[in-house]
């Protein structure tokens, strides 16, 4: 099986919505897998039945959410339209993904051949991004602990019993797992991914 | 005979296409150059008592200039929605059918209907550092009776400053260059940012297009400009060289095809 760690840098300003309420509009300052996923396959939808939005999508490879490395947030005022009740936020503030802030995943399966310089859309109104590092490697599942982990994300209601919790949201839940021998992981390049099951 | 002759004339905007992978689906990638022909405003935060600054960024080794896509994206919209005049359609209520929402994108929440831009324009971020650089001014009122003028402090983008612009069209046509072209050259002369009525106007130099999903990245471009000394112009000018023939439209011919398809906006053929 082939494994890629894969850091990538925004060139434009994104968001991953959070919290949306009194005008503010917040930010995760991660991705999603399924961003991760779709922006490396370059997945888009172009016209959709909204109602399909929560549909579970399928990808040829598996992968971690896309964890900040370096993370510049900036809050900016949105304003925008002409009518001031009209439509979802027309004036408030909104936290942004600052350009220049570095993510780092890791995906496996039927990996294709990712390459640094690469540049991926990802993120609300899919902001470019530049793929900095990407290390493929041939990779075995084994149950060594050593190696930097990196975050997983998993259905919120399928929980491990020992995890240190990142983001939990309806849908997903985003965790520190630490390795121990009974886990199976795989690694590349120094950083680690535990495999967990249902994930 | 450049890719751009084989695009086809217009895209069926009632189509219904579902979830592609732009490696399959076809893409074109413009670059250029954004340059400020006066000067600009582009306000990001409320700032401090009277103080309004314009937004910057740090990015590749320097804090710069950022002016964020969607101010770019929303004075072309306005312009073609002011171009074309689609029924029902309008910068509050985008109506989600049109041609222009089927080219810029669209939310209707009271039909809960949606459709995703195919046109993805980056965030402009200068070549040329932040400087800042206070300007003290005075507003004076209205009423010529009245004595008091109000001072207030503007940080702005100096006229010069230049920002690499790329910009990525799915399922292109001639009829989307034409749109875009139009729409980017009109909002170029109205101006982006704060009280465009004097200041944040813009010429677009457009150094070429290329077909799918180049991998230029504006980081880079600014990072060898600031460590090389090279320009950005010119790596972009290397980098459509080093493009096959067939994938890229450049040059005279391409600046032929910009002019005549950013002069004016076609009717809509069949």
């Amino acid at each position: 099986m082939k494994a890629a760690l894969i850091e990538f840098r925004l060139e434009s300003a994104t968001q991953n919505v959070r919290e949306f309420y009194a005008g503010r509009m917040g930010t995760q300052t991660f991705f999603t897998k399924e961003a991760v996923c779709s922006a490396l396959l370059y997945e888009e939808y172009l016209a959709r039945d909204r109602k399909a939005d929560f549909a579970p999508l399928t990808f040829p490879f598996r992968a971690t959410p896309a964890i900040g490395v370096e993370v510049r947030l900036q809050e900016v005022v949105y304003k925008a339209g002409d009518l001031p009740d009209v439509g979802l936020l027309r004036y408030g503030k909104q936290h942004l993904l600052m350009p220049g802030s570095v993510f780092r995943c890791m995906v496996w399966g039927n990996v294709p051949a990712f390459q640094a310089g690469q540049v991926i859309l990802i993120g609300k109104k899919r902001a470019a991004a530049e793929i900095t590092t990407c290390v493929i490697e041939d990779v075995t599942p084994d149950a060594v602990t050593g190696g930097t982990v990196l975050p997983v994300q998993v259905p919120s209601l399928r929980l491990p019993s020992v995890y240190s919790p990142l983001a939990i949201t309806n849908r997903y839940a985003i965790i520190r797992v630490p390795l121990s021998p009974d886990i199976q992981r795989l690694a590349v390049h120094g950083y680690a991914v535990p495999l967990l099951e249902g994930e | 005979m450049t890719f751009i002759t084989g695009l086809p004339k217009q895209t069926d905007f009632t189509q219904t296409l579902d979830r592609v992978s732009l490696l399959s689906h076809p893409v074109i990638t413009l670059c250029g150059i954004k340059r400020l022909e006066s000067e600009a405003l582009f306000v990001s935060s409320e700032g401090g008592g009277t103080l309004r600054e314009t937004a910057k960024v740090d990015f590749a080794g320097r804090e710069r200039h950022w002016c964020i896509a969607r101010k770019i994206n929303g004075i072309i919209r306005r312009v073609l929605l002011a171009g074309l005049r689609p029924d029902n359609c309008t910068v509050d209520v985008p109506c989600a059918r049109c041609e222009v929402c089927h080219f810029l994108g669209a939310l209707n929440t009271d039909e809960n209907t949606a459709k995703l831009s195919r046109v993805r324009l980056q965030d402009l971020i200068s070549v040329q550092e932040y400087v800042y650089d206070e300007k003290f001014r005075v507003r004076l009122p209205d009423d010529q009776n009245q004595r008091d003028p109000t001072p207030f402090q503007e940080v702005i983008a100096p006229p010069g400053t230049e920002f690499p612009f790329i910009v990525r069209i799915i399922d292109p046509s001639h009829r989307d260059l034409n749109l875009f072209l139009y729409g980017n050259a009109t909002s170029d002369s109205i101006g982006y940012g704060n009280y465009t009525k004097l200041r944040g106007q813009a010429t677009t130099d457009w150094t070429f297009a290329a077909a799918g999903m180049i991998h230029l990245s504006v980081h880079r471009l600014l990072n060898a400009q600031r460590t090389e000394g090279t320009p950005v112009a010119e790596q972009m000018k290397s980098f459509a060289e080093s493009l096959p023939a067939d994938k890229v439209s450049h040059g005279e011919q391409w600046q032929e095809t910009v002019k005549q398809l950013s002069a004016e906006l076609k009717s809509r053929e069949g």
